[in-house]
């Protein structure tokens, strides 16, 4: 038995994106026929990333010209959200989820990750009641944290996949408590996602020290405040690609 | 959907693919980009404003202030008399005590120019809004029949000007390199020398004129002789030179540096960051790092940049 829950069209394209490129966890799953359904809204979704990049390409505007570049490839940031790992969370109160494996592509503009774990009721031991779960985000915005300078990738879910696994996961017990997951707590499973940093640090002044002594010259000490945004995030080659736009502003003496 | 509307639509995916891989492929600026794990790019044009704009910071922020400085001048005054000639009536002492002289330098618009990993800068700094303060010690020795001419005296007067304003050209630049993670733009410039100059005011001028008016006329014709306000002139406008030392720039680190470690939920992970070389390109300066995400680290330790 399968419960799959995606959150709008884009959702569906992802997901099966992921699975249609091959994304997999360590496990071997077979894939349900059903994922093939979504088959045109995935080349769709693909279709029209890749034109947008193209045309970005062509003028020239895929790079900015006066914004600071970070390029960081799938692999790290794959390696960066297996660091976390495994994790542990309790969803609904009802539901125990381990999330063992991860895995992040970076084409066709979108950045997509998924995180593959195992769910259980809490008042159950594991092994009992559990089911395989799959749960589907898109790594389509990165923040920076106004106040260490971080950059961090934020993971939005766009989907969940629930398969039973094992002999006791086909009980009737199992199965009510699985639909009832799927059909009631699916966005307590939005949790589970969580945010990858990416390891570059952006500095928020440029401090210039003073300059004092005996001598005729004193030069007081300034900062200049710098204002970071995040302009632009793209995925592509492999690699997320972030634009920051970095402006100075007045000096200040201190 | 058909099987073939579905093989139709991955042929057009498969095409663009290969069409966006060619774009990308003939890209100068994103062909150029190192393959590491995490590249940052920094425009040539946002590196070059900001190097001005921090140059501009350093310069800025230069007062120049000389203080209690005395220069001395004397000499003996020769007068011809018809009675008896050429007569010494007495030697002069000028001590000129600059008690304050102020400045500040102005930078303009620098001109750079991008050679390797090298940002060539010519500035053009403005010594200006200056002011000085000074005493004017001025002291009549008279020697023999000197003193029936004009017996000693002594006239103290303030000086108050304004620094003559010039212009100076800083040419130096900075070196790209990459340091602990981050591009940094060390300085190489050399010591900037300023000369200062104190140009008395009118009123200045017209006090020392009127303290010499109020010695007795005798007295003036001494110091017609010494010509006291040429001398204090000569005095002021030999001015000083005041050494700006290279040492007022320092490296300046742009804004974007790898992480060493990072924290996530209360932990902290070491990261193995391998640096590699800054490549510099027409347009963009790439500096890239190979990454190894490692363990957690020590709660005692903090995160390091």
């Amino acid at each position: 038995m399968i419960e799959r829950r995606l959150f709008g069209s884009r959702g569906r394209a992802i997901v099966a994106v992921l699975l249609a490129t091959g994304i997999a966890c360590s496990r071997s799953h077979k894939a349900p026929q059903r994922v093939l359904l979504d088959e045109e809204a995935v080349l769709k979704g693909q279709i029209e990333g890749l034109r947008e990049l193209q045309d970005r390409a062509e003028k020239g505007t895929l790079l900015p010209r006066d914004q600071i570049i970070v390029s960081v490839s799938e692999q790290l940031v794959k390696e960066m959200a297996q660091l976390t790992l495994p994790r542990e969370q309790v969803v609904g109160d009802r539901y125990r989820v381990r999330i063992e494996a991860v895995d992040v592509r970076f084409q066709d503009k979108h950045g997509s990750v998924r995180l593959d774990g195992r769910v259980s009721p809490v008042d159950r031991a594991p092994e009992d009641v559990f089911a395989d779960v799959a749960v589907f985000g898109l790594m389509d915005s990165v923040e920076l944290d106004a106040a260490s300078g971080d950059l961090t990738a934020r993971v939005s879910m766009i989907g969940f996949e629930l398969k039973h696994v094992g002999v006791f996961g086909e009980t009737r017990l199992g199965r009510r408590l699985l639909q009832e997951l799927g059909e009631r707590h699916s966005d307590d499973l939005r949790a589970l996602v969580f945010p990858v940093t990416i390891p570059v640090h952006l500095e928020k002044e440029i401090a210039l020290p003073g300059l004092t002594g005996s001598g005729p010259v004193r030069v007081r000490a300034a900062t200049v405040p710098l204002s970071v945004r995040v302009a632009d995030v793209v995925a592509h080659g492999r690699r997320l690609w972030v634009a920051l736009e970095v402006s100075a502003g007045e000096w200040k003496v201190r | 959907m058909k099987k073939a509307d579905l093989a139709s639509l991955e042929r057009t995916r498969d095409e663009l693919r290969a069409r966006l891989a060619q774009t990308l492929a003939a890209d100068p600026r994103i062909a150029s980009a190192p393959d590491a794990d995490v590249v940052i790019g920094v425009p040539v044009d946002f590196a070059s404003g900001l190097v001005k704009n921090v140059t501009a910071g350093f310069l800025n922020r230069v007062e120049i202030a000389l203080r209690d400085i005395t220069i001395h001048a004397a000499d003996e005054v020769e007068a011809k008399s018809r009675l008896f000639g050429t007569i010494k009536p007495g030697r002069f002492a000028l001590d000129m005590t600059l008690q304050e002289a102020r400045a500040v330098l102005v930078p303009g618009t620098p001109r750079v120019d991008f050679k390797g990993e090298r940002l060539k800068l010519d500035l053009p700094v403005t010594l200006t809004r200056g002011e000085g303060r000074a005493v004017i010690n001025f002291f009549w020795d008279s020697r023999g029949l000197g003193s029936v001419v004009c017996e000693d005296f002594t006239l103290l007067e303030p000086v108050a000007g304004r620094v003559r304003p010039a212009v100076y050209t800083v040419r130096g630049g900075f070196r790209l390199a990459v340091e602990e993670g981050a591009l940094v733009a060390s300085p190489e410039f050399p010591d900037l020398v300023v000369h200062l100059v104190v140009e008395p005011s009118e009123e200045t001028w017209q006090r020392v004129d009127k303290a010499i008016d109020a010695r007795r006329w005798t007295c003036e014709k001494v110091l017609e002789r010494v010509k006291v306000p040429k001398l204090l002139e000569a005095l002021l406008t030999k001015g000083f030179d005041v050494r700006v030392p290279r040492s007022i720039f320092k490296p300046v680190r742009l804004p974007a540096a790898f992480q060493e470690s990072v924290s996530f939920e209360g932990r902290t992970y070491r990261l193995g960051v391998r640096p590699l070389a800054l490549r510099v390109t027409p347009e963009i300066l790439w500096y890239g790092a190979d990454v190894q995400p490692g363990a957690v680290k020590p709660a005692s330790e903090p995160a390091q940049r």
